[in-house]
């Protein structure tokens, strides 16, 4: 067994509230473990709050953790690059946004973007750029005419196309994707969840997939992790956790996502919001889950292994 | 089904015009008392705007330039002012896409249920608070929130004031307008598992706009499914649900949706890009995209044919 | 056409006139400060716009002063809105202590007043065309800095502006490159508002005496206008025409800032619909 690509070890992240002394705290997220392998499709789940876009941003190093270790290839990136990262982290991490209208610059054309990444890392030269952009394009399923237009005249798949077209230049190790579908139309979303899943079976790029929406998660990820008010609630393989989950969090969340019941059945779990501000001990979901026992709001849950690749962050789970 | 009665809302042949674009080309529903009709689309469909046009709320500059909008047999079209804000609340309520913008900042919950009772003469002394506070108790919310400001509300509870606000004046027609779509998976969920008892227990009508095709699905009566500004097909749910979609965009849309957890399918997406209505394709707008397509559709608009199944397609009927 | 092409057409027009005289038309008229005919004539055939206190020629002295109070005034304008915006930008875009401190310094300077100081360093730098585009220069930064920063702080969570960052762009071309085209129709309408400034100030520093008085320019001629009492004695000639031009030079660019400002920012369009209503219906279908 090979060593992940990507590692969070005890990763957390706390955003100040209120001015001067700063005592209050909205805790993004806490103690994380998380691991992608190499040509891994990873998908970080969960809902507003849930802390996963904070995570894929500190994976892109636009967002600072306070804590925990981030190890790319076994290197903690945050102790050898304090100051934030390198160009060389950059060739190999990038990022794809979730809102195709506002991650282009609108006075730019399309292809500004891409040609700047390949210039940047060396990919091409001012005499080779316009052509290698116009194979990016390909590569992503766009016509290469798109390369002079701007933002406004494309569509909303083909903005993100570009965006991915953006990422690939530097040809990443890892590509972290936030929400890539969320703001597409529902007819478009699945040619660009398998352009994600060919990049990781045809290229060995990485993927961590971070959204809401299991379904597109069920589709292409290999592992998955659900996060409710910024720590891990259960990981595994995504067949598992994201069809049959342990944790009673998942649960809720499968149960919601589904969409053949035909709105009779409740819910099982009370409705709520995650406590992020300054949260009391325990775990974040005893105030709204079916199966609490006083256990639950003393202490932090125990990490079971309900499988050997299946981790269920809960007091109530039994281990294999 | 007993005898039958006049539709809430009956809408036909409605062209809806932005500056010399056609946002909505001759689209026509109707909704029955107590029915659930879906309204269903992407980007450009023209969903939003052919409902709010036919209520005469749409926003400048939108204006409407054919077609008749009947509520309860009054053709809203023809109405002046203040005939129709007698019936906006009353007769029709609109829950708005992003309630956070559809609450006052600057107005307490409760404040804005005293507005709406106030501007159809219900009087304060006559329970107006006891009936907004069982209204806030129906849709889930404790009715201590009376006086909260909206801005300290979640987008979830927004949601379920702007429902209840709906609700104030018990109309028999409840428009929502992308109620859920900036809503989490769980809470959206909590909400229409409300709404539907709701309409269990008050009987009004809903209009539900969304581009959630597997929602309606579930809820809806009926659904109807634009393309581009035109009504491509209208069926009861309970068919589309079973497979028996007819038109090829509709069918594409199911193709595309996540199979259901056991379900052995795997989605498919629609080829080509969304027609602009501002520079449409001539002939059937879904032309170019269609695997069906033959020369004729790309010369000549079809007709939507059908009663109970209607589907503008020249090469399928409708029922 | 609408209102705002009108307006920027109009503006454009009379801005490319008063150009144009200020570029050709000293060679067209005679020296201004040749002593040509009897002081305080009033405009005649020889002379069209008489003379002045001193016997030099009205309409010599309004075209050739309209060189030098264009140029400072254009350049100036140009270069406050340059320093403010980088120093703006800078404040807006880095943050934490580099925005505190520059911030104090916007600040700052925006609440000294600026005509006393003007006036300070304008009488105690020797005269000249430097002096006065430093003057202006020193005076008018802060406000464009402040409305740079501020529209910086907004670009600066955009999405596009971290994608730049995550593809390893230096932060100087994050701000030049990704940030500042975007605040291009700000910019151009803020240049038109600084050379209006510019013009201004400048004029109203001269006619107080402390510009140049040996050059011509639209500001010394207003001065010694009135230190030849040409009110007093009714010589309406001597000071009419360059009042005229100026106005018609602030009425250029104002016109000219209203359009790049609804450019700026649409919602400052006046639109053509009339207050919220129901929507109108206008039956064109059959």
């Amino acid at each position: 067994m090979t060593a992940p690509l990507l590692s969070l070890r005890g990763i957390g992240v706390r955003f100040p509230q209120g001015g001067w002394p700063r005592h209050r705290f909205l805790r993004a997220a806490h103690a994380v473990d998380l691991d992608v392998g190499r040509g891994e499709i990873v998908a970080l789940v969960g809902e507003s709050g849930s802390g996963k876009s904070t995570l894929g941003r500190v994976v892109a190093r636009l967002q600072e953790a306070h804590a925990g270790q981030l190890l790319l290839d076994g290197v903690d990136v945050l102790r050898s690059e304090p100051g934030g990262a390198s160009l060389a982290y950059r060739r190999r991490v990038q990022l794809v946004f979730q809102d195709p209208f506002a991650s282009l610059n609108p006075v730019h054309p399309v292809g500004h973007g891409v040609a700047r990444s390949l210039l940047l890392h060396g990919h091409a030269t001012a005499a080779t750029v316009r052509e290698r952009v116009q194979a990016g394009f390909a590569a992503v399923g766009l016509g290469k005419e798109l390369v002079d237009r701007h933002p406004y005249a494309l569509s909303g798949g083909q903005r993100q196309r570009v965006a991915i077209a953006r990422a690939l230049a530097v040809e990443p190790e890892l590509i972290v994707a936030d929400e890539p579908t969320s703001m597409l139309d529902v007819s478009v979303r699945t040619d660009v969840l398998r352009l994600f899943r060919r990049l990781a079976d045809a290229e060995s790029r990485a993927v961590l997939l971070v959204t809401h929406d299991l379904a597109s998660a069920r589709l292409v990820s290999d592992r998955a992790v659900v996060l409710y008010a910024g720590r891990v609630m259960e990981s595994g393989p995504a067949a598992r956790v994201l069809a049959e989950p342990r944790h009673p969090y998942a649960r809720l969340l499968a149960a919601a996502s589904r969409r053949h019941d035909g709105l009779a059945a409740p819910l099982p779990g009370r409705p709520g919001t995650p406590p992020v501000v300054d949260p009391p001990p325990g775990c974040p979901f005893a105030a709204r889950c079916p199966e609490a026992i006083p256990a639950c709001t003393a202490a932090d849950a125990p990490v079971v292994a309900v499988a050997p690749d299946h981790l269920v962050h809960c007091h109530r789970a039994e281990p294999a | 089904m007993a005898e039958p009665t006049v539709p809430v809302l009956e809408v036909q042949d409605l062209s809806i015009a932005y500056g010399p674009v056609r946002a909505v080309d001759r689209v026509s529903f109707a909704v029955g008392r107590g029915e659930t009709v879906g309204m269903v689309g992407e980007s450009g469909s023209g969903k939003s705007t052919a409902v709010l046009g036919a209520l005469r709320l749409l926003p400048a500059p939108g204006r409407i330039v054919g077609g008749t909008a009947r509520l309860e047999g009054h053709d809203l079209l023809a109405l002046d002012a203040p005939a129709l804000r007698e019936r906006w609340g009353a007769r029709v309520a609109l829950v708005p896409q992003g309630a956070l913008s559809s609450l006052n900042p600057l107005l307490r919950v409760g404040d804005h249920f005293a507005e709406t009772f106030a501007a159809h003469g219900v009087r304060p002394s006559e329970g107006g608070r006891e009936r907004a506070a069982s209204l806030l108790a129906k849709v889930g919310l404790d009715p201590r929130h009376l006086d909260s400001w909206p801005h300290a509300l979640s987008g979830g509870m927004r949601q379920r004031v702007a429902i209840a606000l709906g609700l104030a004046l018990d109309p028999p027609l409840l428009v929502l307008d992308e109620p859920t779509t900036a809503l989490d998976v769980v809470v959206e969920r909590e909400i229409l598992l409300q709404l539907v008892q709701l309409q269990r227990e008050a009987g009004f009508a809903m209009v539900f706009v969304t581009h959630d095709l597997a929602l309606l699905l579930e809820l809806a009566t009926r659904v109807a499914v634009l393309y581009a500004g035109r009504l491509v097909e209208e069926a009861p749910a309970a068919v589309l649900a079973a497979g028996g979609a007819r038109h090829p965009y509709t069918r594409g849309l199911l193709a595309a949706l996540p199979p259901a957890p056991g379900e052995a399918r795997l989605p498919v997406s629609i080829p080509g890009v969304a027609a602009n209505v501002a520079d449409p394709p001539p002939g059937c707008r879904y032309h170019p995209r269609c695997p069906l397509a033959e020369p004729r559709c790309s010369v000549e608009a079809p007709a939507t044919r059908g009663t109970t199944h209607r589907v503008a397609c020249h090469l399928v009927e409708g029922a | 056409m609408s209102r705002g092409d009108l307006r920027s057409r109009v503006g454009a027009a009379l801005l490319l006139l008063f150009v144009l005289v200020a570029v050709a038309g000293p060679w067209l008229v005679a020296d201004p400060v040749a002593l040509v005919a009897k002081p305080l004539e009033p405009p005649s055939a020889e002379h069209w716009l008489g003379t002045t206190g001193q016997g030099q020629d009205v309409l010599a002295q309004t075209v050739v002063g309209a060189r030098s109070t264009l140029l400072v005034g254009v350049v100036v304008g140009i270069l406050v809105v340059a320093l403010g915006a980088a120093i703006g930008a800078t404040a807006g875009f880095l943050g934490g202590v580099a925005d505190l401190v520059l911030g104090l310094v916007i600040n700052v300077s925006l609440v000294m007043p600026g005509l006393p100081l003007m006036v300070i360093l304008a009488a105690w730098l020797p005269p000249g065309p430097v002096t006065m585009a430093l003057v202006l220069i020193f005076t008018g930064w802060p406000w464009h800095a402040r409305v740079v920063r501020a529209q910086v702080l907004a670009l600066r969570n955009r999405d596009f502006v971290a994608a730049a960052v995550v593809r390893g762009e230096p932060t100087w071309r994050v701000v030049a490159v990704e940030i500042l085209p975007n605040l291009a129709s700000l910019l151009g309408s803020s240049a038109v508002g600084a050379t209006l400034y510019a013009i201004g100030a400048q004029v109203g520093l001269e006619f107080l005496g402390l510009g140049d008085l040996a050059s011509v320019s639209w500001g010394t001629n207003l001065y010694w206008a009135t230190n030849d009492s040409a009110l007093l004695v009714g010589a309406w000639w001597t000071f009419v025409p360059t009042g005229v031009c100026l106005a018609l030079v602030g009425f250029g660019l104002a016109l000219l800032g209203f359009a790049l400002d609804e450019r700026a920012n649409p919602r400052l369009a006046v639109s053509s619909s009339g207050a919220p209503g129901p929507t109108p219906v206008e039956r064109t279908d059959g």
